[in-house]
């Protein structure tokens, strides 16, 4: 993740690149499993240059609890965003339970994969920062928990018809934007299906693993002045009742699928491999927004552009990253920050991979940088 | 179509392009990628991987691929 350019410029420090990381660790103490995708961290890193980075503060770390019974067992792709409506920053990352007695065939059509029995049940999860502001203060929090905004049950108004493209994987990717035009969007995304259209309705799909994308938006009804956020106003706070208006703003909580216009599929990729967390900015022009994600092809990433946030357009062909200092796989694309010094339209990507590498020893997933130039800026 | 081509996202490695030209006058990029959080930093924090897709790995080492393309 990385910061907003908007809060950039109002704290020098937020001029600097930030990274938050999801970090893989061995088991929790108490527990023995040699799984190493369970139990995880958050961290907050910073940098001046995109290149070399230096630690902040750890922000989270899940329970690693591997019996199923713990919603946030293992904890993934820490997401934030400043809201100007009630000046924090907000942290969003996907939630699942985590048990190895899921670890059971899919048994769908010919697939004989497992199903993720370390990550299942996806729901997406809403933390703000304690300290109020846009600065680099705000970004650093520390978090605290204010509850689940996306699932496959009450939240988000999941429909098993309208969104039945949804896997069970649950609900495993967001990223939220502010737009202009339709205010807080976001990108969300969920992969396999439990039910009936499995990777849609092309019968090559079958037996394959689906990931795909949609949208959704925080339901703006014009309502009250935005909540005042404090760290103890928000700790264990139910949301906003169903019938109070809503301020439309990251605070309120209320996010609703655009059913009518999920899955992305033509605007992003096919389902089959799909693609896995896109990270929205907007271009330094302030004329598009610019997605970039996985596409898991290689040292490669996928990129989609909009006008509006609602109406997107991919890129024909993959963005070539080179693999002879980083590894040959790419797992994310983390996001793009704005490299005005180094010429018009020049970003810093930072992106994770693993894999052999051409001419490095890379013995370990990393996170890496590359740079990109967008031509209309250029 | 003239704004899907001007808004392609090219790799740094065009050498007529002058954003470019201006990055290797400084020395970078060596490659179109380099590891700026990697084995020392994540060691140090207990970290055995950092934020990737969904795939499950076993302290052994190995990669238990769970979907079938």
């Amino acid at each position: 993740m990385l910061a907003a350019d908007e809060a950039a410029a109002a704290d020098p420090l937020l001029a600097a690149p930030q990274y938050f990381s999801a970090g893989e660790m061995h088991a929790p103490p108490g527990w023995h499993y040699p799984e190493t995708d369970v139990h995880m961290r958050f961290d907050h890193w910073l940098s001046s240059d995109s290149t070399n980075w230096t630690h902040a503060s750890k922000l989270y770390e899940s329970s690693g609890v591997f019996d199923g019974t713990d919603r946030r067992g293992s904890t993934w792709a820490p997401m934030a965003a400043y809201d100007p409506a009630d000046d924090h920053w907000h942290l969003f990352y996907v939630a699942y339970r985590a048990s190895p007695d899921y670890r059971i065939k899919l048994g769908l059509y010919s697939n004989k994969s497992l199903h993720y029995y370390t990550q299942w049940d996806g729901e997406i999860w809403h933390a703000v920062s304690s300290v109020k502001g846009s600065g680099s203060a705000g970004i650093s929090g520390p978090y605290v928990d204010v509850g689940p905004i996306l699932d496959q049950e009450g939240l988000g108004g999941y429909s098993a018809s309208k969104d039945a493209w949804e896997g069970d994987h649950g609900v495993d990717m967001f990223f939220p934007f502010l737009t202009k035009q339709h205010g807080w969007l976001g990108l969300y995304g969920s992969e396999f299906g439990k039910f009936g259209a499995f990777c849609g309705d092309d019968p090559a799909n079958h037996g394959h693993t689906c990931r795909q994308v949609g949208l959704a938006q925080i339901d703006s009804g014009g309502g009250d002045q935005p909540k005042q956020l404090t760290a103890t106003s928000l700790r264990g706070q139910p949301r906003a009742s169903a019938a109070a208006a809503s301020t439309g703003g990251l605070a309120d909580g209320r996010w609703s699928r655009l059913s009518n216009l999920n899955p992305l599929d033509k605007a992003f990729r096919p389902a089959v491999p799909g693609i896995e967390n896109p990270v929205v900015i907007q271009s330094q022009d302030k004329q598009w927004y610019i997605a970039v994600y996985h596409i898991y092809t290689g040292a490669s990433i996928g990129v989609s552009f909009s006008r509006d946030g609602r109406t997107w357009t991919r890129q024909p062909g993959d963005v070539l990253l080179g693999s002879d200092y980083c590894g040959n796989s790419v797992t994310t694309a983390c996001g793009l920050v704005a490299e005005p010094t180094l010429g018009k339209g020049v970003y810093s990507l930072l992106y994770t991979a693993r894999g052999k590498c051409g001419k490095v020893d890379c013995p370990l997933e990393s996170t890496c940088r590359a740079y990109l130039v967008n031509k209309a800026e250029s | 179509m003239w704004r899907l081509q001007a808004l392609l996202l090219a790799v740094g490695a065009h050498a007529t392009d002058p954003s470019i030209d201006t990055l290797k006058a400084r020395g970078r990029p060596r490659d179109l990628g380099e590891i700026v959080i990697g084995l020392a930093q994540a060691q140090a924090k207990n970290i055995t991987g950092l934020e990737g897709s969904f795939y499950t790995r076993t302290s052994d080492g190995v990669y238990h691929v769970r979907a079938v393309r």
